[in-house]
């Protein structure tokens, strides 16, 4: 037993001929509340994040929430039991209102306590201005808070993002930036990411994939001074 | 404390005016149509308006799934129609009563419409479309077929009047209780869609892999949908048997399926009361028309392309488009 939240050892999965993640161990715990994922495109890190959240089944390894065997449970049974995540490409439902996505989804608090969460989430997720406004209205990095926000509202154990900083500009960064420094602590947090200023500023950990191995894992400084990460990006020719 | 905290929230009950709108038409509607009477209508003018309350009724109902679900039915009238049935045999068999009628006919098409929402529950947009219109094509030729007990073509005809405590309902009643039972059903689903439940069809609506990761049973939801739908189609076919004190297999025909869609198209799906009055005014289009020329469904047919043309979301979430852009050029 570790004191691991979520927990993937040796997880495998192929499609066709390609080894999109081959044997593959990792711990998300308090000692580190945030870690990022980095690595080449096709390196297998969004297929880790569909196995850790179960959204497809692993051909080998296993799944461990809080100690208890949760492979053979599937994605929403995983939601149920806390382990919440976002896509690669943003997911809201166009007709619903942020504040209406929280109510759906605000299903520990309730009460006058749930308003007032909802008004603490909105207003932490920069969306009060924008509550009673259908999703398909908002703007892109308002969706994308309005997609983190909504998976918060859940207050899951985990929190898994799949590049939440895509196609946003340095600003638009600082602010996911500055949402996720606010989330660090009260939940487990795992980050996709390609933009490796954003790693640095806001990991405790982070976890290399190449080629659906992990090639490298420890902080942002040790991992700044590994020569194989460098190598591993200079090969894909990656930014 | 309090008052910093209400500063704060960014009330969720608070309606801005576009969720006034279809509550605002819905009384109108009320008032109208109870007014109505008063003015001595002729006999034939009650029955059209009742026939379309009715229809209002159903249309409401596929709104339901359509609108708040994303599941487009071509098959609706035959639960319309099943439900219709099922009063008749009812009325025959069972009870004169309305309050043992009613619920019979209401609950057998909700289960029925439920074993729908469980075979084809899985399927998504047009292949879920086609699989209603093949349940309904099968019901209505099961109908035709046993004739033994359906009278086939025929239909059920000279049913005996409905009745509340063994006074029978004279179309005046009948009318009435229509008006009624459509607020009703305006005012339970408005309800609905308002609260997690409903919320959650509209997520399945939007995005049903993305609603299925954040926990909500998509199938069980459109199950359920289903099932609520049935129910007040179901609702709206008994009071058809009671206007009519008969039904025929045509009330189930794809046509009919046709005609609800294209009103709920029409009206505005997701407003409720939108599609209600886009029945309403169509069943009074088509009687009128059909009286003065041969060629009422080519001029029908125009309008309504020009009306899914112009206002592609529906005629009332067209006007409240137009109110609310009006309104931000003046206010600016
Ligand atoms: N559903 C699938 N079917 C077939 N192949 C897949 C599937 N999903 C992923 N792959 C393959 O598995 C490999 C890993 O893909 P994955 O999406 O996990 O990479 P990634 O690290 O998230 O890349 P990116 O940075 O581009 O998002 C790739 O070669 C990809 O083509
Ligand atoms: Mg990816």
């Amino acid at each position: 037993m570790t004191s691991a939240v979520l927990a993937g050892s040796a997880l495998s999965k192929h499609f066709g001929g390609v080894l999109a993640v081959d044997n593959v161990s990792i711990e998300l715990g308090p000692d580190a509340p945030v870690t990022t994922i980095i690595g080449p495109n096709g390196a297998g890190k969004t297929t880790l994040l569909n196995l850790l959240c179960g959204a497809i089944k692993a051909d080998g390894g296993s799944v461990r929430l809080e100690g208890q065997d949760i492979t053979r449970t599937h994605m929403r049974q995983r939601m149920a039991m806390g382990v919440a995540r976002t896509f690669q490409h943003t997911g809201i439902f166009r007709g619903l209102t942020p504040t209406e996505h929280l109510v759906l989804l605000a299903n520990r608090i309730r009460g006058i306590q749930q308003l007032r969460s909802i008004a603490d989430l909105l207003e932490t997720f920069h969306l009060s201005v924008h509550a009673n406004e259908a999703a398909e209205d908002l703007n892109h990095v308002s969706q994308r808070l309005l997609e983190i926000g909504t998976m918060v509202s859940t207050a899951p154990k985990v929190l898994m993002l799949d590049e939440p900083t895509a196609g946003m500009d340095l600003a638009e960064i600082a602010q996911i930036a500055s949402v996720i420094r606010q989330l660090r602590g009260t939940m487990q947090i795992m980050i996709i990411e390609h933009d490796i200023d954003f790693v640095l500023n806001i990991s405790d950990r982070i976890v290399v994939l190449d080629q659906g191995r992990v090639i490298a894992s420890g902080t942002p400084s040790e991992i700044q001074r590994d020569g194989r990460v460098a190598a591993a990006y200079m090969r894909r020719g990656h930014p | 404390m309090t008052q910093a905290l209400a500063r704060k929230l960014p009330d969720p009950r608070r309606k801005p005016a576009r969720y006034l709108a279809p509550y605002l038409v819905m009384g109108a509607f009320a008032v109208t149509f109870i007014a109505l009477p008063a003015f001595g209508l002729q006999r034939s003018t009650l029955s059209l308006l009742s026939l379309a309350v009715i229809f209002g009724i159903a249309v409401m109902s596929l709104d339901y799934i359509y609108g708040y679900g994303g599941m487009m039915s071509f098959g609706h009238a035959a639960l319309f129609g099943f439900g219709a049935y099922i009063a008749g045999f009812s009325l025959q068999l069972v009870s004169r009563e309305l309050f043992v009628g009613l619920p019979i006919a209401v609950a057998s098409t909700a289960l029925l419409a439920a074993a729908w929402g469980i075979l084809l529950g899985r399927l998504e947009g047009v292949a879920f479309a086609m699989g209603t219109l093949a349940l309904a094509s099968s019901l209505r030729i099961l109908i035709i077929q046993w004739r033994d007990v359906t009278g086939g073509t025929d239909g059920l005809v000279a049913l005996p009047l409905v009745e509340v405590f063994g006074q029978g309902l004279k179309p005046t009643a009948v009318y009435y209780l229509s008006v009624v039972i459509a607020c009703l059903t305006f005012l339970v689903l408005r309800y609905i869609v308002r609260t997690r439940y409903g919320l959650a069809l509209q997520a399945v609506r939007d995005n049903p892999m993305r609603a299925e990761a954040a926990g909500i049973h998509v199938y069980a939801h459109r199950v359920g949908a289903m099932s609520i739908s049935g129910g007040i189609a179901g609702m709206a076919g008994a009071l058809f048997v009671y206007l009519q004190g008969s039904v025929d297999p045509s009330a189930l025909g794809w046509q009919q399926s046709g005609h609800f869609m294209i009103q709920l198209l029409m009206g505005g799906p997701g407003t409720v009361v939108g599609p209600m009055i886009a029945a309403i005014a169509m069943t009074f289009l088509q009687h009128w028309l059909s009286a003065v020329t041969t060629h009422w469904e080519l001029i029908l047919g125009t309008a309504v392309v020009l009306f899914v043309y112009f206002t592609p979301r529906g005629i009332l979430p067209g006007i409240m488009d137009w109110i609310s852009r009006y309104r931000r050029r003046k206010g600016a």
